[in-house]
């Protein structure tokens, strides 16, 4: 009996030791992913919410380096909102804007239906695949900056994009790109979309690549033609794939500063002066830098909402329709 | 089979067209200071004279075909770059992956991922005020370990995901088991996760270290003299006597690319993971 | 709706001949499994009647038009996947609705022709939900359903019970029998589960490396196999086939099993005529272990055997026996009171005994004219 009951005993102690020593575990476990997670925080705390209060405070004041007071002095030049009053009617900024987005509607399309085609010739089979898969990648391994040089090379007056022009359009050619409103701009984008296609080939391909074979044979023996394949079955199926080429580039495209630096630093005039140059003129040319943090404070704000609505958007879309095809992708 | 031929006589075109202004660059690093500009319809894709000067020049700083001598040579930049590529891609793998853990395994904190992506969805220049500021004020302007800090932190949302990916991959049993032989959490992180993930870490290493060795811009504000990286040191060449050195500009523009184009063919099939933040595998 | 004829066909891949000379005629409406191990060719030629593959050699038929350089598009036929291929990001209207969208057929008309397949399938409450909540079943029916749409000339089904577990299968094996009734179609099935072909076939063409070895019905494949491969592959456990030579006991054969004279059967007047027509010395002495028996007697056609184990497979006992040199099994009723060790005396029926050829393992006691084969 007195054995029983001890034995009872025992067990209800062994097993309070493991609810005691399950939840020390989780403990640890918990203390461990802290301090695993510590110096990430530590440096977003550094690097994203102590600059961006101080952003926000030097916006709202006339303070510039040249002031020769530190910036912690700023207060004794506040102007509240003035500043972003002011970006209002900077008619100079909002043309860069504009440019900036102009830059990005053309190249990014340009970008991605140049892209879609290799991938869909890729994906229908080529000879000498890895190879040409390699070349085809290899523009966007290339340094920006130093992309930027080459096609600042290329588009020279007596470079090879006018010689190859007048093989085409008879009689030598002496374009001065470059130094030409229109031409300049279009130099810019055919710069990105050199560099930038191989981007969206090589999402688009994985996309492709991800739909099942067989489901495709199946459309083919059911005598869908190759345009049928592709709208009916590959396309609804790399849809995610490709908001998530197109987002990315987006968001990249409207950031160029590197390439546009180097060939035409923003010129002629401003003709190819991009969101990026202004604010970097304006940070060191005019050294008005309490006014490009409160431009550098609108555009968070106006990027941070149009990047919620899309992750919005996207998330609260069915679970059937968008999840699955990033699967299919996960798959492969 | 028809299709085939048309199909790879398409790429084939597209290819050229691809490797044409890489190619152009390459000529022009190896063409004398002669062949650099040309008469209109005088253009020649291959050197008529190949030379090495020009990659004498930024090497040494002297060649015979150029009169005035740089006051700088290419090993110093060679050496920024290194350097503060490789510590910032360290700073990017450690706390990311660690991170990466602590979110995938314990689900804390997990809209640090958002805030993370933020940090590439700004442009540099629209947050550089405050940053310019601090790293002035903490006489970290041109020196390695300012540059290599702010290059670990613009690359950790790609280490982050990249290897949240891995971990959410990674069923927790393995490290379950490992705790119930007597591991500590730690220890089975350190002896059991870490080298089963430790080629998905090398991945990710070598494609950050792309990411911070193509910078340019930040290079370009955070940097005057003593540690300027190569691109930076590329654009800012040119001297008064011969105008433009396209050659040498060339030639350190093949030096730039170099690296990145041999690892990032190397990872080929890393970097479709690797660009979409490991939302898309290949 | 049509029957398949194949002719001479034959498929390399480099060095590697998949398909050998291969001669089929599936009849309209007929229902035929192509069976074999994995690698014996069985899938390239669904592949080459299909068209996906084309054949390196001989031509393909159907009804009396040559189909062998015809684009898969163009045949009409319709494919089942073993995973069935169902378009997960489509609607079940959808999914059927898909063949004759791209044959860009009127709406009015895809509609009325969709429903009534939907009807036929038992779809009907199903359709215009999305086809990836479909059980496995439905999936079946769908994909079936689809390929029927377009009123395809022969069925193909590439393994489409695989992927299921043993208690589904049954009930999809009888559905798809009963499928194949009601739509009257030629089917042409690969699988390379004996069972499956046994239950669904109305004949089976048993493939091995790339060459056809017996096409016939189950019956007869069962009962009459033309080759040890077939005698092998087809019932389980697999028929004993042992070595055994040739004497004469007065007018009469023996075959002898072992070494002992003991161990010997004699052979009935037919496959004494086999033996003494080719004159024989050693042949290959088939029996399944169905038709192994015990008995008390010492009387002729009998022979000692040891019982080396004995196992218990459902409603049946399979019974390892030792004789000599040779080793072999029996079949019983789970009734049967045998148990290891023990020493008995096995009796075997002669006329459902087979003999072999010893070199080429060809039937010899085969009636059929083997230019049928």
């Amino acid at each position: 009996m007195s054995e029983v009951a001890s034995r009872r005993t025992t067990s209800i102690s062994v097993a309070q030791d493991n609810v005691s020593a399950e939840a020390t575990l989780a403990g640890e476990r918990r203390s461990l992913a802290k301090r695993l997670l510590a110096p990430t925080q530590l440096l977003l705390v550094f690097i994203v919410a102590f600059p961006l209060c101080m952003q926000i405070y030097i916006s709202m004041t006339w303070w510039t380096p040249l002031d020769g007071e530190p910036w912690y002095r700023a207060y004794r030049s506040w102007v509240w909102f003035l500043n972003y009053i002011d970006l209002f009617r900077d008619e100079a900024l909002w043309a860069a804007v504009w440019r900036t987005v102009l830059f990005v509607l053309i190249s990014v399309p340009l970008e991605f239906f140049l892209g879609l085609i290799f991938a869909t010739i890729f994906y229908e089979g080529v000879a000498g695949r890895p190879f040409f898969y390699s070349i085809l990648l290899m523009p966007m391994m290339i340094v920006p900056a130093v992309a930027g040089y080459i096609f600042f090379l290329m588009f020279q007056q007596t470079g090879p994009v006018n010689a190859a022009i007048s093989i085409v359009y008879s009689g030598a050619l002496d374009w001065n790109w470059l130094n030409d409103v229109n031409r300049a701009f279009i130099a810019i984008i055919v710069a990105d979309v050199w560099q930038w296609t191989p981007l969206m080939f090589l999402i688009l391909y994985a996309g492709l690549m991800s739909v099942p074979d067989d489901q495709m044979r199946a459309a083919t023996i059911l005598g869908a033609n190759w345009w049928d394949r592709f709208r009916r079955i590959a396309l609804p199926r790399i849809k995610a794939v490709i908001v998530i080429a197109i987002g990315l580039r987006v968001i990249e495209a409207f950031k160029i500063f590197d390439p546009i630096f180097i060939m035409t630093s923003g010129g002629p005039g401003v003709a190819t002066e991009s969101l990026s140059l202004y604010l970097y003129k304006r940070t060191f040319q005019d050294l008005e830098w309490s006014y490009v943090a409160a431009i550098g404070i609108t555009v968070l704000i106006v990027l941070s909402l149009i990047t919620g609505i899309i992750i919005a958007k996207t998330t609260a879309k069915p679970q059937a329709a968008t999840a699955e095809p990033v699967e299919q992708g996960r798959a492969v | 089979m028809n299709g085939l031929i048309i199909r790879t006589v398409a790429i084939a075109i597209v290819s050229c067209i691809a490797l044409l202004p890489i190619t152009w660059m390459i000529s022009m690093a190896f063409k004398p200071a002669a062949e650099w500009t040309t008469a209109a319809g005088e253009i020649s894709l291959i050197p008529k004279n190949p030379t090495l000067s020009n990659f004498v020049y930024v090497f040494t700083g002297n060649a015979p075909d150029q009169v005035v001598s740089l006051d700088r040579t290419v090993w110093g930049p060679l050496f920024a770059s290194l350097l503060t590529s490789v510590i910032g891609t360290l700073i990017a793998v450690v706390c990311g992956t660690a991170a990466a853990y602590a979110v995938s395994r314990e689900k804390i904190n997990e809209s640090i991922g958002l805030s993370l992506l933020q940090l590439r969805i700004f442009p540099p220049l629209a947050v550089m005020i405050p940053v310019m500021i601090m790293w002035a004020f903490l006489r970290m302007i041109d020196t390695w370990w300012g540059l290599a800090l702010i290059y670990g932190i613009v690359t950790l949302p790609f280490s982050f995901w990249l290897m949240k990916a891995y971990f959410d991959e990674l069923p927790r049993e393995i490290e379950e088991a490992a705790i119930v032989e007597g591991c500590t959490p730690f220890m089975a992180f350190r002896q059991i996760t870490l080298p089963i993930v430790a080629s998905a870490v090398a991945s990710t290493a070598l494609f950050i270290f792309i990411l911070n060795w193509s910078d340019y811009i930040i290079a370009l504000l955070l940097t005057r003299k003593d540690w300027t990286t190569i691109p930076v040191y590329m654009n800012a060449l040119a001297t008064a006597a011969s105008g433009q050195l396209y050659g040498a500009k060339a030639a350190l523009g093949l030096i730039a690319a170099i690296p990145p184009v041999v690892l990032g063919i190397s990872i080929q099939r890393f970097l479709v993971r690797g660009l979409t933040f490991g939302a898309l595998k290949q | 709706m049509a029957s398949v004829t194949l002719q001479q066909v034959s498929k390399t891949f480099g060095d590697f001949t998949a398909v050998d000379s291969m001669d089929l005629l599936v009849n309209d409406a007929e229902f035929v499994a192509i069976l074999g191990p994995s690698g014996c060719g069985k899938t390239t030629t669904m592949n080459m009647i299909a068209g996906i593959e084309k054949p390196t050699a001989g031509t393909v038929q159907f009804d009396a038009q040559q189909v062998t350089n015809m684009p898969v598009q163009k045949r009409g036929v319709g494919f089942v996947f073993q995973n069935y291929a169902i378009f997960t990001h489509m609607s079940v209207r959808e999914n059927l609705a898909f063949g004759l969208e791209v044959a860009r057929r009127p709406q009015p008309e895809i509609r009325k022709k969709v429903e009534e397949m939907a009807e036929f399938m038992a779809l009907s409450h199903r359709l215009d939900q999305p086809s990836a909540s479909l059980s496995v079943n439905e999936m079946q029916k769908l994909a079936i359903g689809r390929s029927a749409i377009v009123e395809p000339r022969i069925f193909l089904l590439d393994e489409p019970l695989s992927n299921l577990d043993a208690a589904f299968r049954e009930r999809m094996r009888s559905d798809l029998r009963q499928l194949q009734r009601d739509l009257k179609q030629t089917m042409i099935y690969v699988t390379h589960d004996q069972i499956e072909a046994m239950g669904l076939a109305d004949r089976i063409a048993v493939m091995n490396e790339g060459r056809l070895q017996q096409f016939d019905s189950p019956e007869a494949i069962y009962s009459r196999p033309a080759n040890t491969f077939v005698a092998k592959f087809i019932g389980a456990p697999s028929m004993n086939i042992v070595r055994a030579r040739i004497h004469p006991k007065g007018q009469k054969l023996q075959a002898r099993l072992g070494d002992l004279e003991a161990d010997s059967i004699t052979l009935n007047q037919r496959q004494a005529a086999v033996v003494k027509d080719k004159n024989l010395e050693e042949v290959l002495f088939g029996f399944r272990p169905e038709i192994v028996s015990l008995t008390d007697s010492a009387g002729p056609q009998t022979f000692g055997a040891e019982v080396a184990l004995v196992e218990t497979v459902g409603r049946r006992k399979i019974v390892h026996f030792r004789s000599g040199m040779i080793d072999f099994l029996g079949v019983f009723d789970r009734g049967e009171r045998i148990s290891a060790g023990e020493a008995v005396r096995i009796k075997l029926d002669t006329g459902k005994c087979h003999l072999f050829d010893f070199v080429d393992g060809t039937c010899l006691t085969l009636e059929r004219d083997p230019a049928h084969v």
